[in-house]
């Protein structure tokens, strides 16, 4: 028998389990408007490395999204006043998380695209070296740490508004109606953009494992 | 029963369960039967597999560092306005409290106090009107006088009576003076002398206005022995 789950899908003994030392999201709550600073350090403790893995994955340079965390983290700690509990604790930092990626994205976008890194064109032939092994089937891939490194560059280029829905789902494990709290969209929308996004890393990754396919039935040198 | 197209729409929520049992079965059945779509499907599961197989990235050790240092200073900031603000609260409640202890005692004496004496004030003003007393030297109160006489010096010969229309200038002093037409005439030049002698010896108040002497006309009349009324 699965455990019950709340309104958002979150098991209970996960959302109370969440907070040791107080018990409930709500008593979590107080501390933090009374200026606690074991609330603090609960909240930190718990969110720090999620809301970075989901930051990371949305901005892909590492000191850019260690900023947009202490951004977020300060937003989360100055509204918290404000929040009413409408939605999860966990889904309203999410929507920060999100929401600051974004805008991180949008002004680096503006911003530094003109700028010319040194390492830029090494960067390129790594990535083409990636695919330098041709005899694997794609369930080796599956098992090679190049695999996971093209699945990576596939994902830094999906499109963002697909690539947000897609690391809450299968990366954070979010329900799909925590998707549409996090991302202030209806849960039809959170469905397209899962499949869409999804739809695009499986041909990503179909382009870039067709020649290894192609290969894998080619005659072996004796030297292999 | 199902095409391709519309199960590779339904593919990705296959996989999360996000389907109904009836649809569940179409699908099932489908991919049964259609090797592309069951292929479809395996390279949608490498999908997600490959993306939950990424390993965690560690949070940098400064990024830990400058969280916690961010927690310490807002939980400092959070408890002195939590502070502060309690602060303010406990003393406008000490103050109201004060004011209510001051003033609870002697609110029903107060208010009753005042609607006594403004009661009693309403009476009184009620009875003062009337008293006021008018003196003969006061400056006169109203806006426009007429002029009035002050001394006479008149001499008419028999008990006849005149009366007539005198111009008194600022000073009080007679300019003129006709006698009005409905009030017969004079009958001799030698009356009308008399007349004129014996009015530039008479002195006359001069008529006002807003307190200031200015000419004016004034009906007088005269009864033999210096008997005057005066119409202005």
């Amino acid at each position: 028998m699965p455990p019950a789950e709340n309104q958002i899908g979150l098991p209970e003994e996960t959302a109370a389990a969440d907070w040791p030392g107080f018990g409930s999201e709500e008593r979590l709550l107080e501390g933090l408007r009374a200026g606690d600073d074991a609330a603090y350090e609960a909240l930190i403790q718990r969110f720090q490395a999620p809301v970075f893995q989901l930051v990371h994955r949305l901005i892909d340079d590492p000191n850019e999204a260690a900023d947009v965390v202490q951004d977020v983290f300060l937003k989360v700690f100055r509204g918290v006043t404000g929040f009413r509990g409408q939605s999860s604790m966990k889904t309203w930092i999410y929507r920060i998380a999100v929401n600051e990626a974004h805008n991180r994205r949008r002004w680096f976008n503006r911003h530094r695209k003109a700028e010319i890194t040194l390492g830029g064109e090494e960067e390129g032939a790594d990535r083409t070296e990636l695919f330098s092994d041709r005899g694997k089937t794609p369930y080796d891939w599956t098992l090679h740490g190049e695999m996971r490194t093209a699945i990576e560059q596939a994902l830094e280029e999906l499109n963002p508004v697909f690539r947000s829905a897609v690391v809450l789902r299968d990366l954070e494990e979010l329900s799909y109606e925590e998707i549409a709290d996090v991302l202030e969209v209806s849960i039809g929308t959170v469905k397209s953009r899962i499949l869409r996004g999804r739809e695009a890393l499986r041909r990503a990754l179909m382009e870039k494992l067709e020649p290894a396919r192609g290969l894998a039935w080619s005659p072996q040198t004796a030297s292999d | 029963m199902m095409d391709c197209q519309q199960v590779r729409l339904t593919l990705s929520a296959f996989q999360d369960g996000r389907v109904l049992d009836e649809d569940r079965r179409l699908i099932q059945d489908h991919l049964a039967r259609c090797p592309r779509c069951a292929e479809r499907l395996a390279q949608l599961e490498m999908v997600r597999q490959s993306l939950r197989s990424m390993p965690a990235r560690p949070v940098p050790q400064h990024l830990v560092y400058a969280l916690r240092s961010l927690a310490s200073r807002e939980a400092a900031r959070r408890r002195y306005y939590a502070g502060l603000r309690g602060a303010v609260r406990a003393a406008a409640e000490r103050a109201s409290l004060w004011v209510n202890n001051l003033m609870r005692p002697v609110a029903l004496p107060a208010a009753g106090g005042l609607v006594s004496a403004v009661f009693l004030f309403t009476l009184v003003l009620t009875n003062f009107q009337g008293i006021v007393r008018e003196h003969d030297n006061d400056v006169p109160l109203a806006v426009i006088t007429a002029p009035t006489v002050r001394s006479v010096l008149f001499d008419l010969s028999d008990d006849s009576e005149v009366t007539l229309d005198i111009f008194v200038d600022e000073q009080g002093r007679v300019l003129d003076f006709v006698i009005p037409k409905s009030y017969g005439s004079v009958a001799t030049d030698e009356m009308r002398r008399r007349l004129a002698a014996t009015l530039l010896m008479t002195s006359f108040n001069p008529a006002t206005a807003f307190g200031q002497p200015v000419s004016g006309w004034v009906r007088v009349k005269f009864r033999g022995r210096s008997e005057i009324n005066v119409r202005g």
